[in-house]
């Protein structure tokens, strides 16, 4: 999976928000703000890097066992799949 | 050439109304020489051909192409398919070109209402690119400060500006009632009118320290509550001023938006029409420091 294109992760006012600077940014419901951690993943994917790399990555930036960084970022890719940011 | 100064930036418009324009725009103009910040130029041709580039078909007489070198185009067609218009503006919006037809009656608009609006998105993506921010509003003075109030067309924002200027006529001063622009000089968030005001005439160049940004919605009773900064960045960036196209000037806008939440306090007001709407965002605003 990968970040689609036009979408961006912007540290607003103290705030990790995800834009769209693309035709289709008055579509906000896709707008939407980012805890650390899912600000961390988001970054790794949109560098290209796998599910399996972020989680890996995950798990060493916040010193927690692999599964459950596993498990994370299974749950926020399939978040970014049903909102349309990722494809 | 009308020649103005708005905002900091120069512009030169040369626009086949020029007049209206001279008469409209008169409280900017400005002597400068040299190259302007942003040149915008109106042309008649017998025959329009649509540019080939990137296209994205927005409805079926309007599409949006992009061109190699990054130009935006702006192309609109009749219901036989002939091209009528085009918008052509250079990826740093430096230059901003449109195109009409000879002898041709547009359907919805005149060429003065078509010259007016681009005019204005080609200096609200400049003025994007500068890391300032053009939004949908009224915005007045009130003792010293600038307040906006933004909202959905038909809400009641100009409304609530002229409650203001009735109830305080001397600590009140209207500046634009449709769209104000935010700049930043020395990092301070400033209110700073702009020329182009939509359909209303007031367009005051004048520039205060922005004192408070009000959302405002109808209420059956005056409500007022102040927002955290994270709650408002859909409900703002959707009164923005900017090229969805240019993805430079839209994420610069994003930047500029940032960094008038950090400073400046945001307040959601539900409104009726009547003075106990003012009054009650006023004691808010005493109550807050604001004016």
């Amino acid at each position: 999976m990968k970040i689609k294109e036009g979408y961006m992760l912007k540290a607003l006012a103290g705030e990790n928000v995800v834009i769209n600077v693309g035709p289709d940014s008055a579509d906000f419901s896709k707008m939407i703000r980012l805890n650390g951690t899912a600000a961390f993943m988001w970054r790794q994917l949109e560098v290209g890097k796998t599910p399996e790399e972020t989680a890996r990555a995950v798990a060493q930036e916040y010193g927690i066992a692999p599964e459950k960084a596993e498990a994370d970022v299974k749950k926020f890719a399939a978040e970014l799949l049903e909102k349309g940011l990722a494809e | 050439m009308l020649k103005l100064k708005c905002c900091g930036l120069t512009v030169d418009l040369e626009l086949l109304h020029g007049d209206y324009f001279r008469e409209r725009f008169r409280e900017y103009a400005d002597g400068h020489s040299g190259r302007p910040d942003l040149i915008c130029v109106s042309h008649l041709a017998a025959e329009l051909s649509a540019p080939e580039g990137k296209e994205k078909r927005l409805d079926p007489f309007k599409k949006c192409v992009t061109l190699e070198d990054g130009t935006i185009c702006s192309v609109s067609n009749n219901p036989e398919g002939e091209t009528t218009f085009i918008f052509r503006v250079s990826p740093d919006a430096s230059r901003a070109e449109m195109w009409f037809r000879e002898n041709y009656t547009y359907r919805y608009s005149t060429r003065t209402a078509i010259e007016y609006r681009y005019s204005c998105n080609a200096f609200c993506d400049r003025l994007a690119l500068e890391g300032d921010m053009v939004l949908h509003g009224a915005a007045i003075g009130f003792r010293g400060k600038g307040v906006v109030f933004s909202a959905r067309p038909g809400v009641g924002k100009s409304t609530q500006a002229s409650l203001w200027e009735k109830l305080w006529p001397k600590e009140t001063v209207k500046i634009n009632e449709d769209r104000p622009a935010v700049c930043f000089p020395g990092g301070v968030p400033t209110l700073c009118g702009i020329p182009w005001s939509g359909s209303d005439p007031v367009n005051r160049d004048i520039s205060l320290p922005m004192g408070a940004l009000v959302l405002i919605r109808r209420g059956g009773v005056p409500r007022i509550e102040r927002l955290r900064p994270a709650d408002v960045f859909a409900p703002v960036y959707r009164e923005l001023c900017v090229s969805h196209y240019n993805k430079r000037a839209a994420e610069a806008v994003y930047d500029a938006l940032g960094r008038l939440l950090e400073k400046t306090p945001v307040y959601m007001l539900d409104c009726t029409m009547g003075e106990e709407t003012p009054r009650l965002a006023l004691e808010a605003f005493e109550k807050d420091g604001i004016v």
